[in-house]
């Protein structure tokens, strides 16, 4: 199985958006609040991704 | 943001309390602060710089009332500060900034560090600080300086808090592209980009690919770290391929300098050249001189003897003639060459002497004929010296005459070239060295061949080392679903990138239109105040120019000073409109189109937020003219607009402008001091 050829089509377009929004939302008010380091927004951000693939399942 | 009021205390001129409220009134957004020379109007721009941004021109102990600084006592304290309110996205901000000033027992005044202090106030509800920040060693006011530049950038600031002096200047400073990224709210997209993207190592995606793991397949681990030295490289080359982009772009630019110079100094090209030329015959004409002297001392060492001598000679020859001694011997025969051939026996005819007699006398006779015995063969052979000489002697005053009125002409040729040459040099004295241009042009033409040939090289490095990650990651993706959780990364992947691709698009998509939106502002502003056939564009870096179509080109044109000042007036006003419209996302409803900032009904949300415009002497370098067309604009594209200025420029804009106007104040020094003014209010 090729990973790129499937890519985006098998994802949960839902779960996707959500995610997307959560990462931008994140963003967002981490640039106005500078709470969290580099790093620690890096973690944040993976570990939502893992959730929006576990969900996915 | 609107600002309500400035409160100024202490601060340079101004000694004790000073507030000035600024007019919020949307019909009348005006506020105008007028004031003689060294009254204080810059200060006002410089109070907003100092308590917003900690930045003013002068050193930390001028801040301090130079009165209030004299007459402090020993061991005393005193302070300034610089308060400003101002509306923000319905809050109310207190922003303070005060230093303190002890003056020791030696008399010598120590300033305390700064202080800036951040309230705001919710429309709703009650004053809240801004924390101190904790554990950053002398950053406390980290946040504070946060929420300010999230109100309006530093690095904007001057275009907000504007001094008219230097309005030439705006092409000249620096980078504005991540102020203005800032400023749209595209800094956020594009953070978050940098956190997701795949060919960055540290990336969200690039950690992810590292969990993957298929045991002890050494395909699999071989391509794991070769994706990883390949993006390691990538980023290498990709930042070079940067720098070397920022070289091209320098020596582009010095080219154009460079061809500029050489376009205006065509006029003293040519007089090099005349000069060149001048330096090139003074040497060719001082050769000829050195030639023709040399050519007369040889004629006349050689031929002037016998033309002084002719008169001479004519009468020798004459008395040759009459001598009728004209030899008869054998040219060249001497006596005793007969002698010989009588002693021998043997005439050279072969004949014997000894027995022929007749033959014999024959010789004798020939003796006879030579000298001694005769002196005509002498005689013969002097003739012809003499003719030979009265030959050349006879030439001798046509070609003296000839080799000095050549000599002579020369040297007047000569004394010409070397007065031209003077005078050439006296014409180019100071001026550039176009032949140094023309050099540096050459040089800078070589180096920017050899920055293209690299940049093409590097360019081309990038794209087989993506070709390399992108078939190497198919590759390892293929092996690594092999495993439960291998299939789990893979799909975090998969979300990481998509992610990923969803920022970078939007982030294009919006940029775009963030260039173009403030392109249709400044134009539409400039075409206001400006009725013409020139147009504005704005390059990468948001630096501006004035093109005009010739044919079907689009040419940058020469500017003058007022229009000039109206290109950059455009600018200004353009940012301000353009920063009033931001960006927004709603979490609502999913859109049908996922790459775009999703905003209601599909389409990009827009937000309005005003922004203020204070400038501090406007007018001082556009033309009476243009005043008019600049005063009917400001207004209308700012809700809030401060003028600081001269009475003599406010009476040329006060026809456009005096039903806009709110709030009037007028600075007035106290007793005439140059450290001690007053603002009274007037309207």
């Amino acid at each position: 199985m090729n990973f790129e050829e499937k890519d985006e089509t098998y994802l949960n377009q839902t779960v996707l958006f959500s995610l997307k929004m959560r990462i931008y939302e994140l963003e967002k008010e981490n640039n106005k609040t500078k709470k969290l380091t580099n790093n620690q927004m890096t973690d944040k951000i993976r570990h939502l991704i893992e959730r929006a693939a576990e969900n996915d399942n | 943001m609107i600002i309500k009021s400035i409160t100024i205390n202490n601060f340079r001129q101004y000694k004790g309390n000073h507030v000035i409220e600024f007019s919020t009134d949307s019909e009348k957004n005006v506020t105008v602060i007028l004031g003689v020379n060294t009254s204080g109007k810059t200060t006002i721009i410089q109070a907003f710089n100092w308590c917003l941004y900690n930045n003013t021109s002068f050193k930390s102990q001028e801040v301090l009332n130079l009165e209030v600084c004299k007459s402090m006592s020993v061991c005393s304290t005193q302070e300034c500060f610089v308060e400003v309110i101002l509306l923000h996205e319905q809050k109310e901000y207190f922003i303070r900034r005060t230093q303190s000033f002890y003056k020791n027992e030696s008399k010598k005044i120590k300033a305390s560090k700064p202080e800036l202090n951040v309230q705001f106030k919710e429309t709703t509800g009650g004053m809240q600080s801004i924390p101190k920040a904790r554990g950053v060693e002398g950053e406390y006011d980290l946040h504070m300086k946060e929420t300010i530049n999230k109100i309006l950038p530093e690095s904007l600031s001057d275009y907000f808090f504007f001094d008219g002096e230097r309005i030439a200047d705006i092409n000249n400073k620096g980078d504005v592209v991540d102020a203005v990224r800032g400023l749209m709210g595209l800094d956020v997209i594009s953070t978050a980009m940098d956190r997701l993207d795949p060919s960055k190592v540290a990336s969200v995606t690039s950690k992810l690919s590292k969990e993957l793991d298929v045991g002890n397949d050494t395909k699999f681990n071989k391509l794991k770290v070769e994706v990883e030295n390949a993006k390691e490289k990538l980023e290498g080359y990709k930042n070079r391929k940067v720098i070397i982009k920022e070289e091209i772009e320098f020596f582009e630019r010095r080219k154009i300098e460079l061809n500029e110079l050489l376009l205006k100094n065509r006029e003293v090209k040519a007089n090099q050249t005349i000069k060149t030329n001048l330096e090139r015959d003074i040497n060719v004409v001082t050769g000829n001189i050195i030639k023709n002297e040399n050519r007369l001392i040889n004629d006349f060492s050689t031929k002037s003897m016998g033309y002084f001598a002719l008169p001479l000679i004519k009468k020798a020859l004459k008395t040759i003639d009459e001598a009728k001694q004209d030899g008869e011997g054998i040219p060249g025969m001497r006596a005793s060459s007969i002698d010989h051939i009588l002693n021998r026996g043997n005439c050279i005819c072969g004949c014997d002497l000894t027995k022929n007699e007749g033959a014999k006398e024959k010789v004798l006779h020939e003796k006879s004929l030579l000298p001694p015995q005769h002196m005509g063969t002498i005689l013969r052979e002097y003739k012809k010296t003499y003719q030979r000489i009265e030959r050349e002697a006879e030439g001798f005053d046509s070609v003296i005459k000839d080799d000095y009125v050549e000599l002579r002409e020369n040297k007047l040729l000569l004394e010409e070239k070397k007065e031209g040459l003077i005078d050439i040099s006296k014409r180019i004295k100071n001026m550039i060295d176009v032949a140094k241009i023309e050099d540096d042009y050459q040089k800078n033409e070589i180096e920017l061949r050899k920055k293209r040939d690299i940049l093409l090289v590097v360019t081309g490095y990038i794209s087989s080392l993506e070709t390399e990650i992108v078939n190497n990651e198919k590759q390892i993706a293929g092996i690594a679903v092999v495993s439960e959780k291998n299939r789990k990364i893979t799909k975090s992947i998969a979300y990481s990138k998509a992610v990923y691709q969803w920022f970078k698009q939007s982030y294009d998509k919006q940029e775009a239109e963030v260039k173009n939106r403030l392109l249709k502002s400044v134009n539409n502003i400039f075409e206001q105040m400006y009725h013409g056939t020139r147009k504005i564009t704005i390059n990468e870096k948001y630096q501006i120019n004035l093109i005009t179509m010739v044919g079907d080109e689009e040419m940058e044109t020469e500017e003058s000073k007022g229009l000039e000042s109206v290109k950059n007036f455009s600018f200004i006003a353009g940012l301000v409109d353009m920063a009033r419209i931001k960006a927004r996302t709603t979490t609502g409803k999913e859109n049908e189109d996922p790459n775009v900032i999703i905003g209601v009904d599909g389409e990009l949300a827009i937000t309005t937020e005003p922004y203020p415009l204070v400038m501090d002497a406007p007018f001082s370098n556009v033309d009476e003219i243009h005043i008019n067309n600049i005063a009917k604009i400001l207004p209308a594209v700012s809700e809030q607009v401060v003028l600081i200025l001269m009475n003599k420029d406010w009476e040329f804009a006060k026809a456009s402008l005096d039903d806009k106007v709110g709030c009037a104040y007028m600075i007035e020094k106290n007793n005439n001091s140059d450290v001690n003014s007053s603002i009274r209010r007037l309207l």
